[in-house]
């Protein structure tokens, strides 16, 4: 079963770094998103940014794809999001009363999904009525990769038809101050990306257009880093989508900001495919880590001929690769 | 399609670990709730949890450094150790997929995150809270500890996460992507968790009785659980032995409410379980039932499983009366209970069961104690926040003489 990507979904932020008061850094941030505008007032307050961001995502590829839910197809459509921690702020926001209410259990109950890692995934079933497979993934900076992943085993496996693949990155106070204490001084960013995924027969016979095929995708557990790591891994997922390195136009990456890992993957990027052109997009939208690399696919979509490559790797042990190829019409 | 089998199991639960341990527990009824240790509980109105108080993840882990991980995290990989190690598996390399579900990660780190914001105002967190917090470290612990380097990724579909990870594992197995998988879930009993359930009004007074007259809620617990699955025939060749097969399993959403269960679209992802697992209802012999104890969910399962059984429905135990609510691990101990029933001959108890309720007329919830039976067929339910469910089928071993 070919995969195909018929639909996009992006919340970019601006393209220029906004100061923020310590201990957060500069960042880049999407300073016109209003949820509440978009979602209403009652969606938005059960719901963190970051799960408002993926909604407003979601909602976007859909209307993109020009794909209408109706009670004939809303049992077969499924959601996957990606979080690398879900909301950070958000479990923040509703536990600090824990601490400061005279009985800790004195909490907002509309805020207890916060502590839930894949409530986004299900608000945003409710929002769109989406009652297919619903699942959230999550795999570090490689999440975004590994929603594909999922999204692709939920289709051949016929759990659904089509699957809204999404991932989010919020910049809010605690986030931003546990992404600085866990990844050091990069500036973050965030937005989000989503994607409707369905097989390429589906797409054609409902008359929408492909964007791009899904050739291959996989996350997997690797014992340290090496320049052949990387190699290996580019090797294999271009072997399986059937696209030898020389047609590759673009590889879109991430700094690590492991040294080691970051001088493994330039090295092994550069070997495996040395003709490609290479694309961090840290300069334009920042580390959005959990959905670096889905923006980065949005990205590719607009500017890049396919086929092109995304790499994301997780200095903690986790290569994720995914290869899009053109679909002819 | 190839056939996909149980070869190991790997429970790290408050009333016991290791599936000798476990299965002994469960079979007794034996209950794992106490006053909660973990954290300060003063001052809450609800005190009790299901915590695994003699957790020693040194004792139980040989790879990995308990330094470096969540509480979490070393659930998923000492319930991992134990599930390949009671596969006879030794290294699982680069063709094992690693799967693990959780409802809410590392959250016990966010906590004392919280505490020392609120004590000392923002600041840069502490560098090894931080560093353990992403929950797709869940997976990579398993994955690290038992030698896997294949597909790994970590789950959230709240409470139904492990089902969800078990269920991804059998479409990897039978698909013929992957030969092995290890698949499960975990999650730690925290102070956030317990006051989101306290607040909501779903917390038990310091008893969780499912399916009774007189239930009054849940209770929050932990825990590790994680399944060996591979290939029929891989089990064969290496002569391993079988718990049970997993016939199949469906996923779906109800897109309804934040945490409200709806009847209807749990009837049909049973219905659409049941179908893709080529069984008719009356073929299930035992439903390791959601079962959290609280009025609303009881009732809403008892009603989905009359939709779709009928009159005669086969018994339905929870195990969440001994264990309380783990969470996003709670389907995979209900998986490996399923196992246990099927290669031992039982039917697992709902222990506190005092009084039939008249609601859900029809219920037979094994009230007590465990029953000798004969177990062919098995269905795991587990419904979560956000209106996710996943219910898993499972076979008795296949006669492989």
């Amino acid at each position: 079963m070919h995969i195909v990507i018929s639909g996009r979904g992006t919340i970019w932020p601006d393209p220029v770094p906004q100061a923020h008061t310590p201990p957060s850094g500069p960042a880049f941030t999407v300073g016109s998103f209003d949820g509440e505008a978009v979602l209403g007032r009652r969606t938005a307050q059960y719901n963190h940014r970051s799960a408002q961001l993926a909604m407003v995502a979601c909602g976007r590829a859909l209307d993109d794809a020009g794909l209408r839910v109706t009670d004939e197809n809303r049992d077969r459509i499924g959601v996957t999001l990606g979080t690398a921690a879900g909301s950070v702020t958000g479990m923040v926001e509703f536990g600090m009363d824990t601490f400061s209410q005279p009985r800790p259990h004195m909490v907002a109950a509309a805020k207890s999904s916060h502590c839930v890692l894949s409530s986004p995934a299900g608000a945003a079933a409710i929002v769109y009525g989406l009652r297919g497979a619903n699942a959230t993934v999550t795999a570090g900076p490689a999440t975004g990769l590994a929603v594909l992943r999922h999204a692709v085993v939920m289709l051949r496996a016929g759990h659904t038809d089509a699957v809204l693949a999404a991932a989010s990155e919020e910049f809010t106070g605690p986030t931003s101050w546990l992404a600085r204490a866990a990844r050091g001084q990069q500036v973050q960013g965030e937005g989000a990306a989503a994607f409707v995924l369905e097989g390429r027969d589906s797409a054609r016979a409902a008359g929408r257009k492909a964007l791009a095929a899904v050739a291959a995708v996989g996350v997997r557990a690797v014992a340290g880093f090496s320049a052949g790591q990387f190699t290996d891994s580019l090797a294999r997922a271009l072997g399986r989508a059937g696209v030898s390195a020389p047609e590759v136009s673009a590889v879109a990456f991430r700094h690590t900001g492991v040294h080691e890992v970051d001088e493994a993957q330039r090295s092994g990027l550069v070997q495996a495919l040395p003709e490609a052109r290479q694309v961090s997009d840290e300069e334009r939208i920042g580390d959005c880590y959990s959905a670096h690399a889905l923006l980065q696919l949005a990205g590719l979509l607009d500017e890049a001929t396919l086929p092109a490559v995304i790499v994301a790797a997780d200095p903690d042990g986790l290569l994720s690769v995914a290869v899009l190829k053109g679909v002819p019409e | 399609m190839h056939r996909v089998v149980i070869t190991g199991l790997g429970p790290v639960s408050s009333i016991g670990i290791g599936a000798d341990g476990f299965c002994h527990a469960v079979r007794a009824g034996k209950s794992g709730i106490s006053r909660i240790s973990s954290f300060d509980v003063s001052g809450f109105e609800h005190q009790m949890a299901g915590e695994v108080a003699d957790f020693d993840a040194g004792k139980l882990i040989t790879r990995l450094n308990v330094a470096d991980w969540g509480r979490a995290s070393l659930f998923a990989a000492a319930a991992a150790r134990l599930a390949a190690d009671d596969a006879g598996i030794q290294d699982f390399g680069d063709d094992a997929a690693v799967l693990m579900g959780t409802t809410s990660g590392e959250i016990p780190n966010v906590v004392a995150m919280t505490e020392s914001w609120y004590l000392n105002g923002p600041a840069t967190p502490d560098g090894t809270l931080a560093a353990q917090l992403p929950a797709g470290r869940l997976a990579l612990a398993a994955a690290q500890e038992v030698g896997a380097t294949g597909e790994t990724m970590t789950f959230s579909a709240a409470c139904a996460a492990a089902n969800c990870a078990i269920g991804y594992a059998y479409d990897l197995v039978s698909s013929g992507e992957v030969p092995v998988a290890v698949a499960g879930g975990a999650d730690a009993v925290s102070r956030f968790t317990h006051a989101a359930f306290n607040r909501l009004g779903a917390l038990a007074k310091d008893t969780c009785r499912p399916f009774d007259r007189e239930r009054d809620g849940m209770l929050t617990a932990e825990g590790g659980a994680a399944l060996v699955l591979e290939t029929l025939n891989g089990a064969i060749e290496r002569g391993a032995r079988i718990y049970a097969e997993v016939l199949g399993y469906a996923v779906s959403c109800d897109a309804y409410h934040p945490s409200a269960p709806e009847p209807k679209s749990i009837a049909r992802t049973m219905d659409s379980a049941l179908r893709r697992s080529g069984v008719t209802p009356d073929e299930v012999d035992y439903i390791c039932a959601h079962g959290t104890g609280t009025r609303l969910n009881d009732r809403v399962e008892a009603q989905a499983i009359r939709s779709v059984y009928g009159e005669t429905t086969p018994p339905v135990s929870s195990l969440k009366s001994m264990l309380g609510h783990t969470m996003g691990a709670a389907s995979g101990f209900g998986s490996i209970a399923c196992a246990l029933a099927m290669s031992r001959g039982f039917i697992p108890p709902t222990i506190n069961h005092r009084h039939s309720d008249p609601e859900l007329d029809g219920i037979d919830p094994v009230a007590g104690t465990a029953r000798e039976a004969t177990v062919r067929v098995a269905q795991n339910n587990a419904f979560g926040f956000g209106g996710n469910n996943a219910i898993v089928l499972f076979g008795s071993a296949p006669c492989t003489s």
